[in-house]
């Protein structure tokens, strides 16, 4: 297990540096120069001559060759150095980290729901398998996976914010202000984690381990929390894994209705803005979670079912 | 592997032939078929918009804004107002025509990619397939967000924008199917007389991977729309005044407080198609699944059923594993 995990680290790093490269030749390559953007916000109301867009350039360190500017980029990712954004005239660092706050509040509200509101509705529609509410679930999960997160927004917004003044419409003031961006975030999640749970329990409901357990005179209720749940859990924190990273990079759409200003609104920013720094950190810095997400949902299937040894090869399962 | 693909594999495997007898399966199921009326009237009447309404979609009018629903305007009109129910018809062509664009790219280009690797090996599985590594590291709405923020606004990036980021996922599954037929006594054969290794890639083994694929494309609609109007409604679509559901959000962002309405029947149509999407993909993935496959006729299933007590099942059901799209990360990015 130790050994795999640790393969499973080193592989990681040939990955992020293709990333890297990536990103960097994607955004170096874009139409539409930064430099010149900088400089004709500088001029205000007057055309940048081409003295001042060198000018720029020079100060952006753009002038220098593409492997140049890659290198040093490289060599501050590693030591810690973001760079400066080019909008914000600032650390980068310092950017990402007054925006790291407002995206685990909202990462950590939704999880919250997602937990108290999947898991019980997942448990209840395996319970129930067969019996006429299971269709009322399965509706209902059916449309919590359609329904797209910005028009639950609106209707939110609509219903609560504009009619019934119960919530503010947008921006982040205390904890009503987190309710509609937490509840927009977490419908999809709960939807699916309710079902692929219920799947999961139906199956392990066919082990014999279940049937002992009934037969000792257990309760169903007993059965399925203490005998299934942890049984069931593998497709569930799988995905779990893969929601949480996708949560902490930043959810773009709902923090932009919202006006959260968490990471997804820096990277929509930075992307307006042509802030090449902060777009090249911020999607380096999804690839790391999402590598290190399913690092750790891997390293989690051997705690939660001893059964499993990931020694063998490195291919994905 | 997640759930689908594990389903698709399987029916690579068993080469479960998607044919008639299957399609008269998938019209038994009820909520599939909801899907499939829903999607066809909406296809019919984006195909029919000019016919269905007289009103201009882009046509301005400032003496009538914000009317309310009449026989004239059966949604009202917008800030400009321009007929709401016209944009929402002549939308659908648009916003339905770049899924289905987007999809067939991202089909194409997964399966050209994905037989590359799987027939050829060496360098070019290795590119490839390393590319798929790296691109699945990524959430596809911001990876996205950077293609179409650095290829700049239109229709055509975006349909661009989508194709590029979203082939892996299929690359990695027609990888692995090809790898299994490549193994088959057929291929052997065709190589045994002399075939080029084009030929057998085209002729032999692309056809029999094209069904379940051409499937797995069709679940995937929904959520293809879904992009489209997401990176639409962040304004990376077309411009102002073209319909598109999108962007008419983002356009009636500004009016939430003064016309609720006109934000919600851009949302409520994205709503329905990809619900339509979602329920006629769910009855194709109960299709593709050998462990619902049933000859016996429904008569005889029903005979059996009242002499036999039911019997446990042997596990869950397609039905009951796969309602929703279980194996998109970005499900939640997307939100």
């Amino acid at each position: 297990m130790a050994r795999y995990l640790a393969r499973r680290l080193l592989v990681a790093i040939p990955t992020l540096l293709a990333l890297s490269f990536l990103i960097f030749v994607l955004v170096s390559n874009a139409p539409g120069d930064p430099a010149e953007e900088y400089a004709r916000k500088r001029a205000g109301s007057q055309q940048p001559t081409p003295q001042d867009i060198k000018d720029v350039q020079l100060e952006l360190g753009l002038d220098r060759p593409f492997f140049v500017q890659y290198g040093s980029w490289l060599k501050g990712m590693v030591t810690g150095d973001l760079g400066q954004s080019f909008a914000k005239r600032i650390p980068v660092y310092d950017v990402m980290r007054d925006r790291l706050g407002p995206t685990l509040e909202l990462t950590f509200a939704s999880v919250l729901l997602i937990m108290m509101v999947g898991l019980p509705l997942g448990v209840m529609a395996a319970m129930f398998h067969r019996h006429w509410s299971d269709q009322i679930f399965r509706i209902f999960a059916l449309f919590g996976a359609s329904i797209p997160g910005f028009f639950l927004a609106y209707v939110l917004i609509i219903q609560l914010a504009t009619e019934l003044k119960l919530l503010p419409v947008a921006g982040r003031q205390g904890l009503p202000s987190l309710i509609m961006p937490a509840i927009v975030v977490a419908l999809t999640p709960v939807a699916v984690l309710s079902r692929l749970l219920r799947a999961s329990l139906l199956e392990v409901f066919t082990e014999d381990y279940i049937r002992t357990a009934k037969s000792k005179g257990l309760g169903s209720l007993s059965v399925v929390l203490r005998h299934g749940l942890r049984n069931a859990s593998i497709p569930v924190v799988t995905y779990a894994g893969t929601v949480l990273g996708a949560l902490l990079e930043g959810v773009v759409v709902t923090e932009f209705i919202f006006a959260w200003p968490g990471l997804g609104l820096l990277t929509l920013e930075a992307i307006s803005q042509r802030d090449y720094p902060v777009i090249q950190a911020a999607v380096l810095m999804s690839g790391i979670i999402y590598l290190a997400g399913s690092f750790a949902v891997d390293a989690l299937y051997g705690v939660l079912d001893p059964r499993i040894r990931l020694e063998a090869g490195l291919e994905r399962i | 592997m997640s759930a689908s693909e594990a389903v698709l594999r399987q029916a690579g495997d068993a080469f479960v032939p998607v044919r008639r007898r299957a399609f008269r399966r998938l019209l038994k199921d009820r909520t599939a078929v909801v899907g499939l009326v829903v999607i066809g009237l909406v296809v019919l009447a984006a195909g029919l918009a000019p016919w269905l309404t007289s009103s201009d979609p882009v046509q301005t009018n400032f003496s009538d804004r914000f009317s309310p629903m009449s026989r004239s305007h059966p949604m009202g009109t917008d800030n400009l107002g321009r007929d709401v129910f016209a944009r929402i018809l002549h939308g659908a062509r648009l916003s339905l025509g770049m899924a289905l664009s987007a999809t067939a790219g991202i089909t194409i280009l997964g399966i050209f990619l994905g037989l590359v690797a799987g027939m050829y090996g060496r360098l070019a599985e290795t590119v490839i397939m390393r590319t798929v590594d790296v691109l699945l590291a990524l959430p596809t709405l911001i990876l996205a967000l950077v293609v179409v923020g650095l290829l700049g606004q239109g229709l055509r990036n975006l349909v661009i924008t989508i194709v590029l980021v979203q082939w892996p996922r299929y690359a990695r599954l027609v990888r692995g199917m090809a790898l299994k037929i490549r193994e088959q006594d057929f291929v052997e054969a065709a190589r045994a007389v002399g075939a080029s290794r084009p030929r057998i890639m085209f002729r032999h083994v692309a056809p029999n991977l094209l069904g379940p694929v051409v499937v797995f494309s069709t679940i995937d609609l929904g959520s293809v729309l879904l992009s489209v109007s997401s990176l639409s409604f962040l304004g990376f679509g077309v411009g102002p005044p073209t319909p598109e559901w999108g962007s008419m959000l983002a356009e009636a962002r500004s009016f939430l407080d003064r016309e609720p309405m006109l934000l919600f029947w851009p949302g409520a149509a994205i709503t329905l198609m990809v619900l339509a999407f979602n329920l006629a993909g769910d009855g194709l993935r109960d299709l593709l699944d050998p462990r619902t496959v049933e000859s016996t006729p429904g008569w005889e299933r029903k005979l059996r059923k009242r002499r036999r007590p039911p019997a446990q099942p042997a596990g869950p059901a397609a039905s009951d594993i796969e309602v929703l799209r279980t194996d998109d990360p970005d499900a939640v990015a997307r939100a």
